[in-house]
Protein backbone atom coordinates (compact mmCIF):
# COMPACT_ATOMS: atom_id res chain seq x y z
CA UNK A 1 0.00 0.00 0.00
CA UNK A 2 1.31 3.72 -0.61
CA UNK A 3 1.63 6.22 1.73
CA UNK A 4 0.01 9.49 0.92
CA UNK A 5 2.59 12.21 0.41
CA UNK A 6 2.49 15.47 2.08
CA UNK A 7 1.07 16.89 -1.46
CA UNK A 8 -0.99 14.09 -2.43
CA UNK A 9 -2.51 14.79 1.74
CA UNK A 10 -2.57 19.02 0.89
CA UNK A 11 -4.35 18.21 -2.39
CA UNK A 12 -6.99 16.22 -1.08
CA UNK A 13 -7.99 18.30 2.01
CA UNK A 14 -7.89 21.57 -0.23
CA UNK A 15 -9.95 20.35 -2.98
CA UNK A 16 -12.68 18.93 0.12
CA UNK A 17 -12.21 22.75 1.71
CA UNK A 18 -12.62 24.01 -2.27
CA UNK A 19 -15.74 21.79 -2.91
CA UNK A 20 -17.71 22.23 0.61
CA UNK A 21 -20.89 24.68 0.69
CA UNK A 22 -22.58 24.17 3.40
CA UNK A 23 -26.71 25.06 3.04
CA UNK A 24 -27.58 28.16 4.32
CA UNK A 25 -29.20 28.16 7.69
CA UNK A 26 -32.66 30.50 8.17
CA UNK A 27 -32.16 31.20 11.81
CA UNK A 28 -28.35 32.26 11.04
CA UNK A 29 -30.17 35.76 9.92
CA UNK A 30 -31.75 36.48 13.00
CA UNK A 31 -28.75 35.94 15.32
CA UNK A 32 -27.30 38.36 13.11
CA UNK A 33 -29.37 40.89 12.33
CA UNK A 34 -29.34 40.83 16.86
CA UNK A 35 -25.54 41.62 16.76
CA UNK A 36 -25.93 44.23 14.19
CA UNK A 37 -29.07 45.96 16.70
CA UNK A 38 -26.58 45.98 19.55
CA UNK A 39 -24.62 48.91 20.66
CA UNK A 40 -21.22 49.27 19.82
CA UNK A 41 -18.54 51.59 21.00
CA UNK A 42 -16.89 53.86 18.93
CA UNK A 43 -13.38 53.19 17.40
CA UNK A 44 -10.49 54.42 19.67
CA UNK A 45 -9.31 56.27 16.64
CA UNK A 46 -12.69 57.58 15.92
CA UNK A 47 -12.95 59.12 20.21
CA UNK A 48 -9.68 60.41 19.96
CA UNK A 49 -9.90 62.38 16.57
CA UNK A 50 -11.14 65.26 17.70
CA UNK A 51 -8.74 65.68 20.35
CA UNK A 52 -5.84 64.97 18.17
CA UNK A 53 -7.87 67.32 15.73
CA UNK A 54 -7.56 69.87 17.99
CA UNK A 55 -4.17 69.62 19.08
CA UNK A 56 -2.87 69.53 15.73
CA UNK A 57 -4.89 72.85 14.72
CA UNK A 58 -3.34 74.89 17.87
CA UNK A 59 0.13 73.75 17.14
CA UNK A 60 -0.29 74.67 13.63
CA UNK A 61 -1.62 77.64 14.22
CA UNK A 62 1.11 78.22 17.08
CA UNK A 63 3.61 77.98 14.51
CA UNK A 64 2.24 80.22 11.61
CA UNK A 65 1.48 82.78 14.20
CA UNK A 66 5.36 82.40 15.35
CA UNK A 67 6.39 82.33 11.96
CA UNK A 68 4.47 85.59 10.68
CA UNK A 69 5.53 87.24 13.45
CA UNK A 70 8.73 87.31 12.76
CA UNK A 71 8.63 87.83 8.90
CA UNK A 72 10.28 90.78 7.42
CA UNK A 73 7.88 92.31 5.50
CA UNK A 74 4.79 92.08 7.93
CA UNK A 75 2.10 94.36 7.29
CA UNK A 76 2.46 96.40 10.43
CA UNK A 77 5.92 97.06 9.83
CA UNK A 78 5.22 98.23 6.11
CA UNK A 79 2.53 100.05 7.77
CA UNK A 80 4.98 101.48 10.49
CA UNK A 81 7.21 102.58 7.31
CA UNK A 82 4.75 104.35 5.52
CA UNK A 83 4.72 106.70 8.99
CA UNK A 84 8.31 106.99 9.66
CA UNK A 85 8.65 108.15 5.83
CA UNK A 86 6.22 110.61 6.17
CA UNK A 87 7.57 111.98 9.90
CA UNK A 88 10.61 112.04 8.18
CA UNK A 89 9.77 114.19 5.17
CA UNK A 90 8.39 116.56 7.41
CA UNK A 91 10.93 116.83 10.28
CA UNK A 92 14.15 116.01 8.92
CA UNK A 93 14.26 117.15 5.21
CA UNK A 94 13.24 120.74 6.11
CA UNK A 95 15.21 123.12 3.76
CA UNK A 96 16.57 120.09 1.53
CA UNK A 97 16.11 120.64 -2.12
CA UNK A 98 14.14 117.75 -4.17
CA UNK A 99 16.86 115.36 -4.28
CA UNK A 100 18.64 115.42 -1.42
CA UNK A 101 14.96 114.26 0.10
CA UNK A 102 14.58 111.61 -2.17
CA UNK A 103 18.01 110.55 -1.45
CA UNK A 104 17.26 110.22 2.41
CA UNK A 105 13.71 108.60 1.13
CA UNK A 106 16.03 105.89 -1.24
CA UNK A 107 17.67 105.32 1.91
CA UNK A 108 14.87 104.09 3.77
CA UNK A 109 13.38 102.20 1.11
CA UNK A 110 16.89 100.03 0.31
CA UNK A 111 16.19 97.56 2.97
CA UNK A 112 12.13 97.93 4.51
CA UNK A 113 13.57 95.49 7.00
CA UNK A 114 15.66 98.17 9.29
CA UNK A 115 13.30 100.94 8.31
CA UNK A 116 12.05 102.49 11.16
CA UNK A 117 15.85 101.87 12.65
CA UNK A 118 17.18 103.62 9.75
CA UNK A 119 15.76 107.03 10.67
CA UNK A 120 17.54 107.04 13.52
CA UNK A 121 20.85 105.84 11.25
CA UNK A 122 20.12 109.10 8.89
CA UNK A 123 19.01 111.18 11.79
CA UNK A 124 22.09 110.64 13.34
CA UNK A 125 24.33 111.15 10.19
CA UNK A 126 22.85 114.38 10.07
CA UNK A 127 24.81 115.19 13.41
CA UNK A 128 27.95 115.14 14.52
CA UNK A 129 27.99 111.66 15.77
CA UNK A 130 27.93 109.90 12.35
CA UNK A 131 30.32 106.33 13.78
CA UNK A 132 26.63 105.31 14.90
CA UNK A 133 26.36 104.06 11.04
CA UNK A 134 28.87 101.40 11.94
CA UNK A 135 27.22 100.43 15.46
CA UNK A 136 29.94 98.98 17.69
CA UNK A 137 29.10 95.48 19.02
CA UNK A 138 26.75 95.19 22.13
CA UNK A 139 28.54 92.36 23.59
CA UNK A 140 26.51 90.14 26.27
CA UNK A 141 23.70 91.59 25.12
CA UNK A 142 20.61 90.40 23.76
CA UNK A 143 19.38 91.46 20.56
CA UNK A 144 16.33 91.41 18.72
CA UNK A 145 16.36 90.11 15.28
CA UNK A 146 15.54 94.04 13.38
CA UNK A 147 18.80 95.20 15.34
CA UNK A 148 20.96 92.31 13.93
CA UNK A 149 19.28 92.90 10.61
CA UNK A 150 20.05 96.98 10.70
CA UNK A 151 23.41 96.08 11.86
CA UNK A 152 24.58 93.90 8.45
CA UNK A 153 22.40 96.34 6.53
CA UNK A 154 24.86 99.75 7.90
CA UNK A 155 27.81 97.24 7.76
CA UNK A 156 27.47 96.87 3.86
CA UNK A 157 26.12 100.35 3.23
CA UNK A 158 29.24 101.31 5.02
CA UNK A 159 31.74 99.31 3.30
CA UNK A 160 30.81 100.15 0.01
CA UNK A 161 31.13 103.45 0.84
CA UNK A 162 34.59 103.17 2.07
CA UNK A 163 35.10 100.91 -1.06
CA UNK A 164 34.20 104.35 -2.72
CA UNK A 165 36.86 105.91 -0.95
CA UNK A 166 33.98 108.38 0.55
CA UNK A 167 35.82 109.50 3.83
CA UNK A 168 32.75 109.01 6.77
CA UNK A 169 34.05 111.26 9.11
CA UNK A 170 32.77 112.77 12.60
CA UNK A 171 32.94 116.53 10.49
CA UNK A 172 31.23 115.54 7.56
CA UNK A 173 27.96 117.09 7.04
CA UNK A 174 24.67 116.50 6.47
CA UNK A 175 24.81 117.40 2.52
CA UNK A 176 28.05 115.27 2.24
CA UNK A 177 26.58 112.31 4.03
CA UNK A 178 23.85 112.27 1.56
CA UNK A 179 26.01 112.64 -1.26
CA UNK A 180 27.85 109.53 -0.40
CA UNK A 181 24.47 107.62 0.05
CA UNK A 182 23.67 108.43 -3.14
CA UNK A 183 26.71 107.56 -4.51
CA UNK A 184 26.69 104.06 -2.76
CA UNK A 185 22.83 103.72 -3.78
CA UNK A 186 23.47 101.74 -6.97
CA UNK A 187 25.28 99.50 -5.77
CA UNK A 188 23.18 98.66 -2.62
CA UNK A 189 20.67 98.45 -5.00
CA UNK A 190 21.97 95.52 -7.22
CA UNK A 191 23.13 94.26 -4.34
CA UNK A 192 20.96 90.83 -3.09
CA UNK A 193 21.47 91.28 0.39
CA UNK A 194 19.73 88.43 1.87
CA UNK A 195 21.97 86.25 -0.44
CA UNK A 196 25.00 88.06 1.49
CA UNK A 197 23.50 87.53 4.70
CA UNK A 198 22.70 83.85 3.59
CA UNK A 199 26.08 83.11 2.15
CA UNK A 200 28.30 84.88 5.17
CA UNK A 201 29.45 81.65 7.24
CA UNK A 202 28.09 81.38 11.15
CA UNK A 203 26.23 79.77 13.89
CA UNK A 204 23.31 81.21 12.85
CA UNK A 205 20.18 79.29 12.70
CA UNK A 206 18.24 79.80 9.42
CA UNK A 207 14.67 78.78 9.77
CA UNK A 208 12.64 78.37 6.14
CA UNK A 209 9.97 76.37 4.31
CA UNK A 210 9.95 74.19 1.29
CA UNK A 211 7.85 72.45 -0.55
CA UNK A 212 9.33 69.96 -2.90
CA UNK A 213 7.55 68.26 -6.13
CA UNK A 214 8.89 64.63 -6.49
CA UNK A 215 8.07 61.86 -9.19
CA UNK A 216 10.29 59.18 -10.12
CA UNK A 217 10.52 55.73 -11.70
CA UNK A 218 10.47 52.96 -9.18
CA UNK A 219 13.05 49.46 -9.37
CA UNK A 220 11.15 47.01 -6.44
CA UNK A 221 12.68 43.82 -5.88
CA UNK A 222 12.18 41.22 -2.99
CA UNK A 223 15.62 40.75 -1.23
CA UNK A 224 17.27 39.82 -4.10
CA UNK A 225 14.95 38.56 -6.81
CA UNK A 226 13.76 39.40 -9.84
CA UNK A 227 13.05 43.60 -10.08
CA UNK A 228 9.91 45.41 -11.55
CA UNK A 229 8.73 48.43 -12.80
CA UNK A 230 6.64 50.97 -10.65
CA UNK A 231 6.71 54.36 -9.97
CA UNK A 232 6.92 57.24 -7.11
CA UNK A 233 4.77 60.68 -7.27
CA UNK A 234 5.07 62.65 -4.07
CA UNK A 235 4.74 66.15 -2.45
CA UNK A 236 6.61 66.97 0.22
CA UNK A 237 7.41 69.75 3.09
CA UNK A 238 10.78 70.75 3.92
CA UNK A 239 11.56 72.65 7.10
CA UNK A 240 15.02 74.05 7.52
CA UNK A 241 16.73 74.75 11.13
CA UNK A 242 20.10 75.68 10.02
CA UNK A 243 22.04 77.04 7.25
CA UNK A 244 22.87 73.32 6.53
CA UNK A 245 20.27 71.12 7.89
CA UNK A 246 16.53 70.16 7.02
CA UNK A 247 13.79 67.86 8.32
CA UNK A 248 11.52 66.97 5.35
CA UNK A 249 8.32 64.65 5.40
CA UNK A 250 4.97 64.38 2.84
CA UNK A 251 3.26 61.66 0.91
CA UNK A 252 4.76 60.07 -1.72
CA UNK A 253 2.21 57.84 -3.90
CA UNK A 254 3.99 54.60 -4.91
CA UNK A 255 2.95 52.06 -7.05
CA UNK A 256 5.24 48.93 -6.54
CA UNK A 257 5.53 45.68 -8.63
CA UNK A 258 7.77 42.94 -7.43
CA UNK A 259 7.69 38.88 -7.72
CA UNK A 260 9.52 36.72 -5.66
CA UNK A 261 10.72 33.13 -6.20
CA UNK A 262 11.61 30.00 -3.46
CA UNK A 263 12.59 26.77 -3.94
CA UNK A 264 11.82 24.31 -1.55
CA UNK A 265 12.72 20.78 -0.53
CA UNK A 266 15.21 20.33 -2.85
CA UNK A 267 13.55 21.79 -5.55
CA UNK A 268 10.75 18.92 -5.22
CA UNK A 269 8.64 22.12 -5.12
CA UNK A 270 8.60 25.77 -5.37
CA UNK A 271 6.08 28.84 -4.41
CA UNK A 272 6.32 32.04 -6.50
CA UNK A 273 4.35 35.30 -5.16
CA UNK A 274 3.83 38.35 -8.04
CA UNK A 275 2.68 41.15 -6.17
CA UNK A 276 1.73 44.57 -7.10
CA UNK A 277 1.21 47.37 -4.45
CA UNK A 278 -0.17 50.57 -4.14
CA UNK A 279 1.12 52.92 -1.19
CA UNK A 280 1.74 56.13 0.31
CA UNK A 281 5.04 56.21 1.76
CA UNK A 282 5.62 59.05 4.07
CA UNK A 283 9.00 60.12 4.53
CA UNK A 284 10.79 61.52 7.19
CA UNK A 285 13.84 62.64 6.56
CA UNK A 286 17.34 64.82 7.58
CA UNK A 287 19.17 66.29 4.65
CA UNK A 288 22.56 67.66 5.05
CA UNK A 289 23.21 70.48 2.51
CA UNK A 290 26.87 70.58 0.83
CA UNK A 291 28.62 74.46 1.08
CA UNK A 292 28.45 75.71 -2.49
CA UNK A 293 29.40 79.07 -4.14
CA UNK A 294 27.96 77.79 -7.13
CA UNK A 295 24.75 77.55 -8.74
CA UNK A 296 24.46 73.61 -8.14
CA UNK A 297 25.11 71.75 -4.61
CA UNK A 298 24.61 68.41 -3.65
CA UNK A 299 23.37 67.02 -0.32
CA UNK A 300 22.91 63.87 1.69
CA UNK A 301 19.16 62.33 2.82
CA UNK A 302 18.49 59.59 5.50
CA UNK A 303 15.41 58.79 7.32
CA UNK A 304 13.05 56.22 7.25
CA UNK A 305 9.68 55.70 5.51
CA UNK A 306 6.46 54.55 6.59
CA UNK A 307 4.31 52.55 4.09
CA UNK A 308 0.53 53.33 4.35
CA UNK A 309 -0.79 50.11 2.28
CA UNK A 310 -3.76 51.09 0.07
CA UNK A 311 -4.11 47.82 -2.23
CA UNK A 312 -2.06 44.86 -2.20
CA UNK A 313 -2.68 42.18 -5.14
CA UNK A 314 -1.22 39.05 -5.09
CA UNK A 315 -1.29 35.75 -7.10
CA UNK A 316 0.69 33.26 -4.96
CA UNK A 317 1.53 29.96 -6.47
CA UNK A 318 3.04 26.66 -5.06
CA UNK A 319 4.42 24.26 -7.75
CA UNK A 320 4.76 20.83 -6.77
CA UNK A 321 4.52 17.36 -8.02
CA UNK A 322 1.17 16.60 -7.42
CA UNK A 323 0.29 20.23 -9.51
CA UNK A 324 0.30 23.94 -9.04
CA UNK A 325 -2.44 25.53 -5.96
CA UNK A 326 -2.81 29.20 -6.70
CA UNK A 327 -3.82 31.67 -4.14
CA UNK A 328 -4.86 34.79 -5.47
CA UNK A 329 -5.39 37.75 -2.64
CA UNK A 330 -5.97 41.42 -1.64
CA UNK A 331 -5.96 43.60 1.24
CA UNK A 332 -7.66 46.82 1.04
CA UNK A 333 -6.19 49.43 3.58
CA UNK A 334 -5.08 46.54 5.94
CA UNK A 335 -1.47 46.83 6.59
CA UNK A 336 0.32 50.19 7.64
CA UNK A 337 4.23 49.92 8.52
CA UNK A 338 5.28 52.73 10.61
CA UNK A 339 9.06 53.77 10.34
CA UNK A 340 9.85 50.01 8.85
CA UNK A 341 12.12 51.69 5.36
CA UNK A 342 14.94 52.86 5.69
CA UNK A 343 15.69 55.89 3.12
CA UNK A 344 19.13 56.80 1.78
CA UNK A 345 19.70 59.24 -1.15
CA UNK A 346 21.99 61.54 -2.65
CA UNK A 347 21.10 64.18 -4.19
CA UNK A 348 22.26 67.43 -6.73
CA UNK A 349 20.61 70.90 -6.85
CA UNK A 350 20.45 73.31 -9.44
CA UNK A 351 19.03 77.01 -8.54
CA UNK A 352 16.41 78.36 -11.42
CA UNK A 353 15.90 81.00 -9.78
CA UNK A 354 15.53 83.26 -6.63
CA UNK A 355 13.15 80.49 -5.03
CA UNK A 356 13.33 77.75 -7.46
CA UNK A 357 15.58 74.79 -7.44
CA UNK A 358 15.68 71.74 -9.46
CA UNK A 359 16.86 68.59 -7.84
CA UNK A 360 17.88 65.49 -8.91
CA UNK A 361 18.17 62.56 -6.10
CA UNK A 362 19.26 58.70 -6.35
CA UNK A 363 17.55 57.09 -3.44
CA UNK A 364 17.36 53.75 -2.35
CA UNK A 365 14.62 52.56 0.79
CA UNK A 366 15.84 49.47 1.97
CA UNK A 367 13.42 47.16 4.43
CA UNK A 368 13.79 47.55 8.29
CA UNK A 369 11.28 44.44 8.72
CA UNK A 370 8.90 42.24 6.80
CA UNK A 371 6.62 44.69 4.61
CA UNK A 372 2.54 44.39 3.84
CA UNK A 373 -0.14 41.46 3.60
CA UNK A 374 2.80 38.93 2.49
CA UNK A 375 5.36 39.73 4.61
CA UNK A 376 8.24 40.99 2.19
CA UNK A 377 11.44 42.12 2.24
CA UNK A 378 10.49 44.66 -0.24
CA UNK A 379 13.46 47.19 -1.51
CA UNK A 380 13.41 49.81 -4.01
CA UNK A 381 15.47 52.25 -6.01
CA UNK A 382 15.00 54.93 -8.71
CA UNK A 383 15.81 58.56 -9.01
CA UNK A 384 13.48 61.54 -8.14
CA UNK A 385 13.52 64.42 -10.40
CA UNK A 386 12.07 67.15 -8.65
CA UNK A 387 11.38 71.08 -8.34
CA UNK A 388 12.37 72.75 -4.65
CA UNK A 389 10.41 75.68 -3.95
CA UNK A 390 11.00 78.31 -1.15
CA UNK A 391 7.85 78.95 0.57
CA UNK A 392 8.92 82.05 2.56
CA UNK A 393 11.42 84.54 3.78
CA UNK A 394 14.71 83.04 5.41
CA UNK A 395 14.23 83.93 9.23
CA UNK A 396 17.40 84.09 10.97
CA UNK A 397 18.75 83.64 14.72
CA UNK A 398 21.79 83.88 16.15
CA UNK B 1 -24.01 42.71 -6.78
CA UNK B 2 -23.12 46.68 -6.87
CA UNK B 3 -26.40 47.63 -5.54
CA UNK B 4 -25.87 45.24 -2.86
CA UNK B 5 -23.37 46.88 -1.55
CA UNK B 6 -24.39 50.56 -2.20
CA UNK B 7 -27.01 49.60 0.20
CA UNK B 8 -25.17 47.99 2.75
CA UNK B 9 -22.61 51.11 2.18
CA UNK B 10 -25.82 53.22 3.21
CA UNK B 11 -26.88 50.90 6.63
CA UNK B 12 -29.77 49.34 4.38
CA UNK B 13 -30.51 46.41 6.87
CA UNK B 14 -32.69 44.62 3.22
CA UNK B 15 -29.26 45.21 1.71
CA UNK B 16 -27.08 43.37 4.63
CA UNK B 17 -29.24 40.42 4.76
CA UNK B 18 -29.48 39.79 1.01
CA UNK B 19 -25.58 40.03 0.85
CA UNK B 20 -25.45 37.68 3.96
CA UNK B 21 -27.97 35.08 2.56
CA UNK B 22 -26.15 35.46 -0.38
CA UNK B 23 -22.24 34.32 0.83
CA UNK B 24 -23.00 32.47 4.22
CA UNK B 25 -22.36 29.18 2.58
CA UNK B 26 -18.92 30.40 1.08
CA UNK B 27 -17.84 32.20 4.88
CA UNK B 28 -18.97 29.14 6.77
CA UNK B 29 -16.76 26.61 4.55
CA UNK B 30 -14.29 28.97 5.66
CA UNK B 31 -15.19 29.17 8.99
CA UNK B 32 -15.81 25.39 9.24
CA UNK B 33 -12.21 24.09 9.20
CA UNK B 34 -10.90 26.75 11.20
CA UNK B 35 -13.08 26.14 13.82
CA UNK B 36 -13.73 22.56 15.99
CA UNK B 37 -17.45 22.43 15.32
CA UNK B 38 -20.72 24.36 13.38
CA UNK B 39 -21.89 25.72 16.01
CA UNK B 40 -18.58 27.62 16.73
CA UNK B 41 -18.34 28.27 13.14
CA UNK B 42 -21.55 30.24 12.73
CA UNK B 43 -20.79 32.45 15.62
CA UNK B 44 -17.74 33.41 13.83
CA UNK B 45 -19.49 33.93 10.76
CA UNK B 46 -21.17 36.50 12.64
CA UNK B 47 -18.63 38.00 13.23
CA UNK B 48 -16.82 38.36 10.44
CA UNK B 49 -19.87 39.65 8.46
CA UNK B 50 -20.39 42.68 11.55
CA UNK B 51 -16.61 43.08 10.26
CA UNK B 52 -17.66 43.24 6.74
CA UNK B 53 -20.60 45.69 7.09
CA UNK B 54 -18.27 47.84 9.23
CA UNK B 55 -15.74 47.80 7.02
CA UNK B 56 -17.32 47.93 3.61
CA UNK B 57 -16.81 51.53 2.93
CA UNK B 58 -13.13 50.49 2.47
CA UNK B 59 -14.25 47.72 0.13
CA UNK B 60 -12.79 48.58 -3.51
CA UNK B 61 -15.57 47.32 -5.69
CA UNK B 62 -12.92 47.11 -8.64
CA UNK B 63 -12.16 44.15 -6.86
CA UNK B 64 -13.38 40.63 -6.41
CA UNK B 65 -15.93 40.78 -3.32
CA UNK B 66 -15.25 36.93 -2.65
CA UNK B 67 -11.43 38.06 -2.28
CA UNK B 68 -12.04 40.73 0.75
CA UNK B 69 -14.48 38.67 2.14
CA UNK B 70 -12.35 35.49 2.42
CA UNK B 71 -9.70 37.60 4.09
CA UNK B 72 -11.84 38.64 6.74
CA UNK B 73 -13.38 35.26 7.55
CA UNK B 74 -9.68 34.27 8.14
CA UNK B 75 -8.66 36.96 9.97
CA UNK B 76 -12.48 36.51 12.22
CA UNK B 77 -11.19 32.74 12.39
CA UNK B 78 -7.80 33.73 13.63
CA UNK B 79 -9.22 35.62 16.57
CA UNK B 80 -11.57 33.07 17.45
CA UNK B 81 -8.38 31.01 17.63
CA UNK B 82 -6.63 33.13 19.75
CA UNK B 83 -9.45 33.47 22.44
CA UNK B 84 -9.88 29.55 22.22
CA UNK B 85 -5.90 29.27 22.94
CA UNK B 86 -6.42 31.66 26.33
CA UNK B 87 -9.56 29.06 27.28
CA UNK B 88 -8.23 25.41 25.66
CA UNK B 89 -5.43 22.86 26.97
CA UNK B 90 -3.67 21.92 23.81
CA UNK B 91 -3.64 18.05 23.82
CA UNK B 92 -0.09 16.41 23.00
CA UNK B 93 0.10 14.84 19.72
CA UNK B 94 3.11 12.74 20.47
CA UNK B 95 1.18 9.59 20.60
CA UNK B 96 0.28 10.50 17.05
CA UNK B 97 1.97 7.64 14.72
CA UNK B 98 2.66 7.63 11.43
CA UNK B 99 0.74 5.41 9.65
CA UNK B 100 -0.23 4.72 5.79
CA UNK B 101 -3.00 6.07 4.33
CA UNK B 102 -3.98 4.94 1.50
CA UNK B 103 -5.25 6.81 -1.91
CA UNK B 104 -8.19 5.11 -2.45
CA UNK B 105 -9.56 4.81 0.83
CA UNK B 106 -9.27 8.85 0.96
CA UNK B 107 -11.44 9.24 -2.44
CA UNK B 108 -14.51 7.57 -0.80
CA UNK B 109 -14.55 10.04 1.82
CA UNK B 110 -17.02 13.34 1.49
CA UNK B 111 -15.99 16.94 1.93
CA UNK B 112 -17.42 17.42 4.78
CA UNK B 113 -16.23 14.02 5.97
CA UNK B 114 -12.63 15.61 5.47
CA UNK B 115 -12.97 18.75 6.71
CA UNK B 116 -14.62 17.34 9.73
CA UNK B 117 -10.87 15.85 10.50
CA UNK B 118 -9.18 19.17 10.32
CA UNK B 119 -12.15 19.96 12.82
CA UNK B 120 -10.59 17.74 14.91
CA UNK B 121 -7.24 18.59 15.23
CA UNK B 122 -5.63 20.58 18.32
CA UNK B 123 -6.40 24.77 17.74
CA UNK B 124 -2.50 25.29 16.81
CA UNK B 125 -2.67 22.29 14.31
CA UNK B 126 -5.54 23.57 12.44
CA UNK B 127 -4.66 26.65 12.19
CA UNK B 128 -1.57 26.12 10.64
CA UNK B 129 -2.64 23.35 8.50
CA UNK B 130 -5.48 25.31 7.06
CA UNK B 131 -3.76 28.87 6.64
CA UNK B 132 -0.85 26.81 5.14
CA UNK B 133 -2.07 24.19 3.13
CA UNK B 134 -5.89 25.44 1.95
CA UNK B 135 -5.09 29.26 2.24
CA UNK B 136 -1.61 29.31 1.27
CA UNK B 137 0.08 31.37 3.86
CA UNK B 138 4.06 30.97 4.16
CA UNK B 139 5.30 30.04 7.74
CA UNK B 140 6.85 33.45 8.27
CA UNK B 141 3.60 34.82 7.53
CA UNK B 142 1.58 32.53 9.96
CA UNK B 143 4.76 32.79 12.67
CA UNK B 144 3.53 36.59 12.03
CA UNK B 145 -0.53 35.77 12.50
CA UNK B 146 -0.37 33.47 15.15
CA UNK B 147 2.44 35.03 17.06
CA UNK B 148 4.32 32.08 17.00
CA UNK B 149 8.21 30.94 15.48
CA UNK B 150 8.45 29.81 11.72
CA UNK B 151 9.76 26.90 13.56
CA UNK B 152 7.11 26.28 15.17
CA UNK B 153 4.73 26.75 12.37
CA UNK B 154 6.79 24.10 10.28
CA UNK B 155 6.40 21.90 13.28
CA UNK B 156 2.62 22.16 13.65
CA UNK B 157 2.48 21.70 9.91
CA UNK B 158 4.10 18.34 10.07
CA UNK B 159 2.27 17.14 13.47
CA UNK B 160 -1.26 18.42 11.80
CA UNK B 161 -0.40 16.04 8.43
CA UNK B 162 0.75 13.07 10.98
CA UNK B 163 -2.65 13.24 12.91
CA UNK B 164 -4.27 13.39 9.66
CA UNK B 165 -2.76 10.53 8.03
CA UNK B 166 -3.64 8.81 11.42
CA UNK B 167 -7.02 9.92 11.55
CA UNK B 168 -7.81 8.64 8.20
CA UNK B 169 -5.86 5.04 8.28
CA UNK B 170 -8.65 5.00 11.90
CA UNK B 171 -11.08 5.47 9.21
CA UNK B 172 -9.87 3.26 7.26
CA UNK B 173 -10.36 0.21 9.31
CA UNK B 174 -13.72 1.09 10.20
CA UNK B 175 -16.61 -0.82 8.11
CA UNK B 176 -17.11 0.61 4.90
CA UNK B 177 -14.69 3.26 5.50
CA UNK B 178 -17.05 5.81 6.68
CA UNK B 179 -16.44 7.92 10.07
CA UNK B 180 -19.67 8.87 12.14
Amino acid sequence: MEKLTDEELDSVFKNAADGNAPPFDPAAWDAMAQKLNAPRPAPLWRRWAPILLLGTTIFFTGVWVGRTSTESDSPELIEKKIVVEANESTNHTEGLNDTESSDLEVLTEIKSDAHDESIVTIDSVSKPQSQNLIPQEKPNEQKSLREIEQEEFTEVVGLIALGNEVQLKDSLSEKEVIDSVALVKSEVDSLDISKELNDKPSGRRVYGLFIRLLASPDLSAVKFGPTQWGSNFGLVGEFTFSERLSLSTGIIRAKKNYESYQEEAYGASARHLVGSCSILDVPLTFTYYFPSQRKFSTYVTAGASSYLMLREDYVYTIKSNSGDRVYPSQAIRENNEWFKVLNLAVGVQYKLAPRWQMQLEPFIKAPLADLGERNVRLSSIGVFGGLRYQLNSLVKTP
Amino acid sequence: MHLLIQGCKRNDRDSQRLLYQHYYSYALAICLRYSRSTAEAKEVVNDGFLKVFDKIDQYNVELPFKAWLRKIMINASIDQYRKELKHAHQAPVEHAQLMHSQPEAVSNLSHEELIALVQKLTPAYRAVFNLYVIDGYTHREIGKLLNIAEGTSKSNLVKARENLRSMLDGMNEMPYGKAN
